[in-house]
């Protein structure tokens, strides 16, 4: 059965008001280290569930298993689980159906000898300057439904690929990375030619005391910040929970006047138009000149409020999953050019909240990290760990740069902010 | 379920395979959550599917499928074979496994209580009485409580004759309590952050006792609120539980998978201090430090008795006297180090290859009582619980952070504080080890999602830890 007739079939073997989700996908992935392939995995799976409404009391249940008693077994026990629930008195309703903004877009993954072709190019980069690479392309494919017994009826296809490089010399490293929706756009040797290039200039990395230091952050860093924002912050669960930075700050002018943040899945990283409710994923203005203007909602959170959904479930709670931080008007070298004395950042490492009201978190600099003088790009300098308050971060002196990046998070630039706390030295 | 393994197994073989294994899993899932006075999910969750490995002209290839049909199972063998031709293509390692025993056998896990016997309402109903306990005052703004049940059954084989069953439930859960006020937010957990879990049932949750705790850790909530700042300076750390664990976990668990050593993890999690130079000689921690990964370990979430490529579990020993001793260590790394296997290949479900996970990453404990160890700490601060956590790629370079500090003077516990953080280099930290407690206090952890690899897998890891005091350890990084 295809998504689509497994997720007709559930709803109407589904008595009452019932919202199922059924997603048919597919992924590979070659991984390699020290220029050589050591896992190459592929995987098919559904994913089936069930939600039912029953006079405000809910159940849920899910399975991978392709079968009709399988299915219906599935729908028995999410029905059996809303008959013996207390009620949820804040529960509304399921959303109703809403246009689709637009339709999405996917490419047909590459076969396996295509992908090995892919890394080869990579790794024959790095073989010719005498650098090791690792490293990991991975391919997903699937086809995602959305059903409810309100009418919504969202079905789409998606693809998402991505080749992540590090380039090891000696005890120099560097990252490169590229996320896209269609592999051909991948050019893996010139993704190859960056982490190499960054790599052989981190060799032989000196130490700098730590302390706060001005900083240029590459998207690579920036879009790990921003999922902190995401979760913390711009999300209708976290402000109505009073967890949220903004609980009361809404119309507040909380960051530098250059910042603003949107989430827009039209134009996002990789855009997708609709959510795990199946509704329509509308653009929401998160910062506008440096005000705070507002989050994003799913069905639950908006009706708590007399809302809308603005279509951002992700499924516990909605999550802003398309940001994008407009860009500034500098280049990269611009921006460098303003640190007197500063550090160059390249990619951040295991980062973790600290202090989820305050948006204090800590981790560390990876893969490319260096010390600017007047300038100047001076010399690499071993990974430092940091303890940043973000609000204040991003609450004035920030510069933006002109070129934006897909990330894992969002579509963002680079960014200079003053006075980072880097409170650590990575080293034995 | 044997007959379709076989196939798998018999496809991958007469596609040229020199070598194959299979897993079958099937996989049974509850989880309720209640949420400020309100169910906010309940959820019954059912999975199957196959993996199978192969070699292929000494390259690795692996497929997964939830098609568990015979033409499912034959599609997924020769899947496993197009990857492996992919990766022999692009430029493999070569994998050779070491020898082992060929596992054979059927075992389920004991338990007392089904927890699946148990009435989900039952279940609905003890944590919306601990919700009603911690709801002890109007700052108290999220109050949540969580019980899991799991049943995995997983069949293995391979074609070197391997035929082994085993069944696991694990049961746990708990609750946590955050208050807010302004710009501030504290959390207090019970028993441990995400809850505590054991290779249990229902029994597990009883003995627990959520209810007896939860008014008091709403209370400590509401009181970290107002509570001094940790303060900014060197002193002795005294650490046990979840805490204690998570130290383990990230700086002695991680850096020993062998895998690391040889750059598997390179790009992603990264790689490991503890090179293969330093093994039987690197002064790891101070002469008191012991540490042990236990897979035989009883209720332990790390517990099985073969590992998902049929090798036996064991009990090594990490770190004894201080001395690094041992990896963790997987088939194909055991032949790259030319010894066998420990027994620590593990993988998530059916649909991930096995990467080497740790077992129960256990401190072996000393011969203080708890209140010897505090009577003689001049100065220090002690934590139970954590709250965050980040290291780096060489595991060396830590900064975990508590729910609540207790700050010791003159042998007195004298209050508490709040943000309770600590920072250090792994194996300065472990040399300060000077004392640690006795078995009467050892806290069984269960880590139900320790997270590893690319795609990435959530592994059942356990940790068995009484308390230890360190000295001169960097407290209070955190800035406003």
């Amino acid at each position: 059965m295809r998504a689509m007739d497994i997720a007709k079939f559930v709803l109407e073997n589904t008595r009452g008001e019932a919202q199922v989700n059924v997603s048919d996908y597919s992924s590979y992935l070659l991984r390699f280290t020290h220029n050589k392939i050591h896992q190459a995995v592929q995987k098919n799976n559904f994913f089936i569930n069930v939600k039912v409404v029953k006079e405000k009391k809910i159940g849920e249940a899910s399975t991978n298993v392709v079968e009709e008693e399988a299915l219906k077994k599935m729908i028995s026990t999410a029905q059996t689980i809303a008959d013996i629930s207390p009620p949820n008195p804040d529960f509304v309703s399921l959303p109703k159906p809403t246009p689709l903004p637009f339709a999405p877009t996917y490419v047909d993954p590459p076969s396996p000898l295509e992908a090995g072709e892919i890394v080869r190019s990579a790794i024959a980069e790095a073989e010719k300057k005498g650098v090791l690479l690792s490293g990991a392309f991975s391919a997903t494919k699937g086809d995602i439904c959305v059903l409810n017994s309100l009418g919504i009826n969202s079905y789409g296809t998606t693809s998402n690929y991505a080749l992540r490089l590090v380039a090891i010399k000696d005890d120099g490293s560097g990252y490169s990375a590229c996320l896209t929706i269609d592999w051909r756009e991948i050019n893996p040797s010139q993704l190859a030619e960056e982490a190499i290039e960054r790599a052989l200039a981190s060799v032989n990395p000196k130490e700098v005391e730590p302390g706060e230091y001005d900083v240029v952050l590459l998207p690579y860093a920036v879009d790990e910040i921003m999922m902190f924002f995401g979760w913390f912050g711009f999300n209708a669960q976290a402000l109505q929970e009073g967890r949220s930075f903004l609980e009361g700050k809404i119309g507040e002018k909380l960051f530098d006047e250059r910042i603003t943040l949107v989430d827009d899945a039209q134009n996002a990283q990789l855009p997708f138009p609709f959510d795990w409710e199946g509704v329509a994923k509308q653009r929401v203005v998160l910062v506008e000149k440096g005000v705070a203007k507002g989050v994003v909602y799913d069905s639950f959170t908006a009706h708590k409020e007399g809302l809308q959904s603005t279509g951002h479930s992700a499924r516990n709670a909605p999550f802003p999953s398309d940001m994008i931080l407009y860009s500034g008007e500098h280049t990269l070298e611009e921006l460098i050019n303003t640190l007197d004395k500063g550090i160059l950042v390249t990619r951040l490492h295991y980062t973790n909240i600290v202090h989820p009201k305050q948006l204090v978190f800590t981790g560390l600099t990876r893969d490319g990290t260096f010390f600017v003088e007047k300038g100047k790009v001076k010399y690499p300098l071993r990974n430092l760990r940091f303890t940043q308050n973000l609000l204040s971060a991003f609450s004035k002196d920030v510069l933006l740069g002109n070129e934006l990046k897909r990330g894992e998070y969002s579509l963002v630039p680079a960014v200079r902010l003053s006075n980072f706390n880097f409170t650590g030295i990575s080293k034995e | 379920m044997q007959e379709l393994l076989k196939k798998a197994i018999e496809k991958a073989l007469n596609e040229g395979a020199s070598f194959a294994d299979a897993r079958i899993v099937r996989r049974k899932s509850e989880e309720v959550i209640v949420k400020n006075g309100k169910p906010e999910r309940i959820e019954s969750n059912e999975e199957a599917g196959l993996g199978i490995r192969v070699i292929w002209k000494k390259a690795l290839g692996f497929a997964a499928t939830n098609d568990l049909t015979p033409e499912g199972v034959r599609k997924a063998g020769e899947m496993a074979i197009q990857m492996a031709k992919g990766a022999h293509k692009a430029g493999h390692m070569e994998v050779i496994l070491s020898e082992e025993e060929v596992g054979k056998g059927s075992f389920t896990f004991p338990y007392k209580e089904d927890p699946f016997d148990i009435p989900l309402p039952d279940k609905v109903d003890y944590l919306l009485e601990c919700d009603r306990l911690m709801n002890v005052s109007p700052k108290i703004k999220v109050r949540e409580g969580i019980l899991t049940s799991i049943r995995e059954e997983k069949l293995f084989a391979s074609s070197e004759g391997a035929d082994i069953e085993q069944i696991i439930t694990v049961c746990g859960g708990g609750i946590s309590a955050t208050a807010v006020e302004g710009e501030e937010s504290q959390q207090r957990s019970y028993p441990a952050f995400g809850g505590n879990y054991a290779q249990m049932g229902w029994e597990f949750v009883k003995s627990l006792d959520l209810h007896s705790q939860a008014e008091k850790i709403a209370k400590e909530a509401e009181a970290l609120l107002n509570a001094s700042l940790c303060p900014s300076d060197e002193r002795a750390l005294i650490i046990g539980k979840s805490m204690l664990g998570l130290q383990i976990h990230e700086s002695c668990g991680h850096p020993s998978e062998a895998d690391r050593v040889f750059g598997y993890e390179t790009s992603y999690a990264g790689d490991t201090f503890l090179t293969r130079d330093k093994l039987g000689n690197f002064q790891y921690g101070s002469p008191l430090v012991n540490i042990v990964a236990d897979a035989t370990l009883p209720n332990a979430l790390g517990h099985f008795e073969f590992d998902d490529e049929g090798v036996r579990a064991q009990k090594i020993e990490l770190v004894k006297e201080g001395i690094f001793q041992n990896y963790l260590t997987s088939r194909e790394v055991a032949y790259k180090l030319g010894i066998k296997s420990g027994g620590c290949a593990r993988a998530e479900g059916y649909s991930n290859l096995p990467l080497i996970r740790m077992t129960n990453i256990n401190l072996q404990p000393g011969d203080f009582s708890l209140d010897e160890l505090i009577q003689e700490t001049k100065k220090g601060l002690m934590i139970e619980e954590y709250s965050s956590w980040s290291i780096d790629d060489k595991r060396l370079n830590f900064q975990f952070a508590g729910e609540i500090g207790w700050l010791i003077e003159d042998g007195e516990i004298k209050g508490m504080v709040k943000n309770p953080t600590y920072t250090g280099i792994t194996p300065q930290f472990w040399n300060s080890l000077d004392a640690i407690t006795d078995e009467s206090t050892l806290f069984l952890q269960g880590v139900p999602n320790c997270g590893k690899g690319e795609p990435p897998q959530a592994m059942l890891v356990g940790h068995q830890v009484p308390y230890a005091r360190f000295q001169k350890v960097r407290i209070g990084v955190m800035k406003r």
